[in-house]
């Protein structure tokens, strides 16, 4: 036997948002995908259909994940054949991250952001007449 | 080939305090066999665009207006 079970007694999470997971027990692979485009406009304003995704570089950058083909012989050996954990306090799992107990084959992740800001120019003017 | 031999003594954790998993992060309690994580945060100088409040890109309206600001992100001919 190779992999242990682990055994946490006690979970605090107040957030799970924006494609967090979080995975109890056993799991053959997680592949995870996400991406972000945050504009952030000094005033309330929504379009709606615009910036798809295509135009920008930032997500159109394809991760460079490489095939594992290592030719290790691995063998492991377990004094515990548990994990123990008295406590998790966590605030929040968000933006793809991911909360797993338990065991796995693999994890494949990405997360891509890119933020836009916009200001308005007549709101700066006003503030430097208010300075001077 | 390589032989790699791992001894696991006892693991016994009291308490795991933290203020978030994000942006592409993993918390693990387990075993696993393999981990690949990518991640990009970009806040690219044309990304600050000063100007009336116009749509930022739109399909193929990709020019003109505060639009242009965000030129530089854009890929050419789209």
């Amino acid at each position: 036997m190779w992999q242990r079970s682990s055994r946490v007694e006690n979970i605090n999470i107040k957030l799970v948002t924006f494609s967090g997971v979080v995975q109890l027990g056993e799991v053959k692979y997680i592949e995870s995908q996400k991406n972000t485009l945050a504009i952030h406009r000094e005033h309330e304003l929504f379009f709606g259909n615009e910036a798809p995704f295509e135009l920008y570089k930032s997500f159109y950058k394809e991760p460079e994940f490489e095939p594992i083909y290592e030719d290790i012989r691995m063998t492991f050996h377990h004094k515990n054949p548990c994990i123990h954990v008295k406590g998790i306090k966590l605030t929040a799992v968000s933006n793809n991250g991911i909360l797993h107990i338990g065991n796995g084959d693999s994890v494949d992740i990405e997360a891509k952001t890119l933020h836009i800001r916009q200001l308005s120019n007549l709101n700066n003017e006003e503030n430097k007449i208010e300075k001077k | 080939m390589m032989d790699f031999h791992v001894t696991n003594e006892n693991i016994c954790v009291n308490e795991i305090k933290m203020t978030s998993v994000a942006l592409g992060s993993v918390l693990k309690i387990g075993d696993t066999q393999s981990i690949q994580m990518f991640s990009t945060f970009d806040t690219p100088p044309e990304s600050l665009i000063i100007g009336p409040f116009a749509q930022v890109a739109t399909g193929t309206a990709a020019h003109g207006g505060a639009g242009a600001g965000a030129g530089g992100l854009h890929r050419g001919g789209v």
